[in-house]
């Protein structure tokens, strides 16, 4: 608790009240007053090392120790607002889980330059031009047409 | 009768792989070897001859141990191609191993590999599946008459291939795929395109030429993946010439599809059919019957040969005539105008006269027949006009209308050999249709047929070998315009699929409607589009050039908003008030028997009866112009040919020049 | 049972006999004597724009790719159902038409006589195409040793 202040005080006194505040909204920590999921994050940011930051600006936390286990490592999402799980990308997947140890940076070393694809996060729900649609639906924007001839296209003549 | 063919008549089948019922015997691949009692080994029974009083066992252990056998050796050097061969599924090789082979092997060697040939754009080779039947070698040396292809090498490096860097130009390559066994000889145009049970196989009739031979049309769904010959022993026996079986993506492309009205910009805009008919209508009003003209183009059925003909008599115009008939046809005689020995009936002759006609371009299986009579009997040919290769032996007798005087005067040497053969044939071209002394030709060579005893009752060797699939019809149901220029005077054309007219005829101001299936060469002078179906999409009658009536049948759907001719001139008379009379297929034909009862008679030929005896004399007289070339371009000759690329490219690089 | 009886009527209706055809249409459809279905037709269920098809009856000949003849000699029935079109969505071939598979993969008859017995009692218009049987020509392996003529004179 003391270092907290100690930590809001040296800010203030550095850039400002008025940037102060600001820094504190981008952060979340407006969002996170109606926002629990997001006030329990920042509470246990406290005492905790960034392990990372991926390419979104999700930050990845990690608090060994005293913590309790399956509590030690967690992700605090870039977007404050709308956040899902679906937005870790998968270098960064497998520690967060606890599957390897390897963090995303490492990880991020292995990914095929030839046919690695960026990282979506899961867009259903979210409307018609964002989802999957076969190559003949007519919301797909390159519709394929199906027909096997080719019919004769009059040229000025 | 080879102890092979004894077993098929009793009903058993012996497998084989280098038998075939129509080329020489080799007897290399052992897969037909049987017991046959108080014989020390086993015999190949395709190659011994059938002795009476043998006893023949197909089903003992030993025949069995041979067949397994011969299959294990046939698959040591065999690759494991069968995911991407295109032979998977209908391949001999495959099903002779399920029922005949054993079920392992025992090699356990590094297989050989052979390099691949490249035979052109239609027979694509893989070389390492080859199991050196030699049926193909066979085939290229008797029926096609070419010698491309040949057996290098001995024992396991037995290549087949052509020696030197050649492309198969022959006319009938495509049925080597036929032939091959295996995978080895596949086609180019279908390969990795289909497997063959996904197919559906409708069986109907080509009408690239006058033949009419007998394909079977391979479709998936909506569209046509390849054609397959059919067994037919009267027309073309069991090949197709290239041009019929790889023609077919001509179907896909430039396809008209609605009705089109040329506007005033001279730019097409697609109408609907109430529209495109109701100006069609109102032209045909405006104009004098004088004027109306129609033509029936090369691959027009006799079902919408006889509405056009009824429609436009109905609107008081007696001009109408398909391509290829010249300007003044004789349609009153019908052994004027058929293959009067019929195709299977040439196999008799001993004198061949062709005529101003290379059956090899023109109708490529009338061609094999001649040569399989030359090759079997020893038939000498005769050749009048521009100098051509055939593939048999022949004499270049000369090139024009005096050989034939000299010939039929006697003065000729090649007249005596026709005098003296017990069943000569006189084959003319059907270009010989477009000359202006066709009357004299026709006469001199009718002179020819008298002096030689051409024409008996047992025999009748004075045939026309036509060009198109729609003539004979065209002529039997009297398709016969009353002038020969009429085009230059018409204010209203009715192009029924007709490419080959002369366009700069048309007069500048006439009203041209086009009914076709493709955007060839008549789409570009026409004010009107009519969208028509091709011949795999409606069931039409077509009359072959020996006068047998075969129909198509639908294989697949019609392609946009096209309808099957007659009924769009069905439709059209409605719509212009001369209302014709039927209105479904069964009552079409019913008018077609009123006209000529020969082409209901589907599948069975119809002989002429009355010879030439029954026409006047004419008094013409012969031009010294030569013979010329009828078909210049074998593979592209129609308006499918020409919009397809298969055929582009077969003309690029496998011509004849 | 009120569906085929109700066909029954209409059918009745319609039909007339040979004798009163109109003569001002001769080349009509309905001038040549009208195919009566047949029983199994009226009674079967089937829906009657499917029992006034036009079908062929033929025998498919042998796959020219291969030398078996297992499958010849059979006969089928064509329905001539060309009715097919590719589905915008997935591009697979749609059909409307019930009959479109029904002759190649279910009907198959050991005789012609079957097939055209099957094709009146559901009162189809049928048509036989003939059968093409291959002729047998003796063959002999002499025949590759034979005098095939004097040699060619020319050159």
């Amino acid at each position: 608790m003391g270092s907290v202040v100690r930590s809001a005080v040296k800010a203030i006194k550095e850039k400002g009240f008025g940037s102060f505040l600001r820094e504190l909204r981008d952060e979340g920590y407006l969002t996170a007053l109606l926002d629990g999921n997001l006030m329990q994050t920042k509470i246990h940011n406290i005492g905790a090392t960034l392990v990372g930051v991926d390419k979104f600006g999700n930050k990845y936390y990690e608090k060994l120790g005293d913590t309790q286990y399956g509590r030690h490592r967690w992700v605090e999402y870039a977007a404050k607002d709308r956040y899902n799980a679906s937005q870790v990308p998968p270098e960064w997947h497998g520690w967060l889980h606890f599957i390897t140890d390897h963090t995303g940076d490492e990880l991020l070393l292995l990914k095929p330059t030839r046919y690695g694809l960026e990282h979506k996060e899961n867009l259903s729900g979210e409307g018609d031009q964002y989802i999957y649609h076969s190559k003949g639906h007519s919301l797909n924007p390159g519709q394929r047409d199906w027909t096997r001839y080719q019919p004769w296209q009059p040229t000025k003549a | 009768m080879t102890v092979l063919q004894a077993c098929e008549i009793a009903g058993v089948d012996i497998p084989r792989f280098c038998y075939h019922s129509r080329l020489s015997i080799a007897g290399n691949c052992r897969m037909c070897l049987v017991e046959v009692e108080k014989s020390p080994k086993p015999v190949a029974s395709c190659a011994m001859p059938a002795l009476p009083g043998m006893k023949i066992k197909t089903d003992t252990p030993l025949a069995k141990k041979a067949r397994e056998g011969v299959m294990e050796f046939l698959l040591m050097n065999h690759p494991l191609d069968c995911p991407i061969c295109d032979q998977g599924g209908e391949c001999d090789l495959q099903d002779q191993s399920m029922a005949f082979g054993s079920d392992r092997g025992r090699f356990t060697e590094t297989k050989r590999s052979v390099v691949d040939k490249n035979l052109g754009p239609l027979v694509k080779t893989v070389m390492t599946r080859c199991i050196q039947c030699t049926r193909c070698v066979r085939f290229a040396t008797e029926i096609a008459g070419v010698q491309d292809l040949g057996m290098l090498g001995r024992g396991s490096g037995e290549e087949i291939g052509t020696y030197v860097e050649r492309l198969m130009t022959s006319e009938l390559s495509g049925n080597v795929i036929d032939i091959c066994p295996v995978g080895a000889l596949t086609s180019k145009p279908f390969a990795f395109k289909a497997r063959n049970w996904e197919l559906k196989g409708t069986e109907s009739i080509d009408v690239t030429d006058a033949v009419g031979s007998n394909i079977r049309i391979d479709s998936r769904g909506p569209e046509v993946m390849r054609i397959l010959p059919r067994l037919n022993e009267d027309i073309n026996e069991e090949w197709i010439s290239d041009k019929t079986r790889f023609f077919y993506d001509g179907l896909k492309r430039q396809r008209l599809n609605d009705p089109m009205i040329r506007g005033p910009d001279g730019r097409f805009k697609a109408v609907s059919w109430r529209d495109a008919l109701a100006v069609v209508a109102e032209v045909i009003h405006q104009v004098k019957p004088s004027e109306i003209v129609g033509v029936a183009g090369k691959l027009s059925d006799a079902e919408s040969m006889m509405a056009l003909k009824d429609f436009l008599n109905k609107m008081g115009s007696n001009n109408v005539w398909c391509e290829g008939n010249g300007p003044s046809p004789n349609a009153d005689i019908r052994s004027g105008y058929i293959m009067n020995t019929s195709i299977s009936g040439l196999e008799k002759a001993d004198v061949f006269l062709l005529v101003g006609t290379q059956p090899r371009v023109e109708a490529a299986m009338v061609n094999a027949r001649i040569r399989k009579t030359v090759r079997a009997a020893q038939a000498k040919v005769g050749y009048v006009g521009p100098a051509t290769d055939l593939n048999y032996d022949h004499e270049h007798l000369g090139t024009g209308p005096q050989t034939l005087k000299e010939i039929a005067d006697g003065r000729h040497p090649f007249s005596s050999t026709l005098i003296n053969a017990k069943n000569p044939c006189i084959i003319v071209g059907a270009g010989v249709f477009e000359r202006n002394d066709k009357d004299a030709i026709f006469s001199v060579v009718e002179t020819i047929a008298e002096s030689a005893k051409a024409v008996r009752p047992d025999w009748n060797g004075l045939n026309v070998l036509l060009l198109n699939a729609a003539q004979a019809a065209a002529l039997d149901l009297g398709l016969v315009p009353e002038s020969g220029n009429s085009i230059e005077s018409s204010k209203f054309i009715y192009l029924m699929g007709a490419d080959d007219v002369n366009l700069e005829k048309i007069p500048e101001d006439a009203f041209v409607v086009y009914q076709g299936h493709h955007g060839d060469r008549g789409v570009y002078r026409a004010n009107i589009i009519l969208p028509s179906s091709a011949f795999s999409e409606k069931e039409g009658t077509y009359v072959n050039t020996e006068g047998c009536a075969q129909t198509t049948v639908p294989a697949v759907p019609t392609v946009g908003d096209a309808r099957d001719d007659w009924k769009i001139i069905r439709a059209l008379s409605e719509v212009a008030g001369a209302c014709l009379p039927y209105d479904s297929l069964t009552a079409i034909r019913s008018r077609m028997r009123t006209v000529a009862p020969n082409l209901l008679n589907t599948d069975e030929r119809q002989p002429a009866i009355f010879s030439y005896s029954l026409k006047p004399e004419s008094r013409q007289e012969m031009s010294t112009v030569p013979f010329g070339t009828a078909v210049e371009n074998f593979y592209m000759t129609d308006s499918i040919t020409r919009a397809s690329k298969v055929m582009a490219q077969c003309s690029a690089s496998l011509s004849k020049k | 049972m009120a569906s085929s009886l109700l066909r029954l009527a209409r059918r009745s209706r319609q039909a007339y006999p040979s004798f009163l055809t109109p003569l001002s249409r001769p080349f009509a459809s309905d001038a040549l004597v009208e195919t009566k279905p047949g029983e199994i037709g009226m009674v079967s269920g089937i829906p009657e724009e499917h029992l006034r098809r036009r079908v062929l009856i033929y025998s498919p000949a042998r796959t020219a790719s291969q030398q078996g003849s297992g499958k010849v000699g059979k006969w089928k029935i064509n329905f001539v159902s060309t009715q097919k079109w590719e589905n915008p969505l997935m591009g697979w071939t749609s059909t409307g038409d019930p009959y479109a598979h029904v002759g190649d993969s279910a009907l198959c008859f050991d005789s012609e006589e079957a097939a055209i017995e099957f094709a009146q009692r559901h009162g189809w218009d049928y048509r036989v195409k003939k059968r093409h049987t291959p002729l047998l020509k003796p063959k002999a392996y002499a025949d590759n040793f034979r005098w095939k003529g004097p040699p060619d004179t020319k050159n």
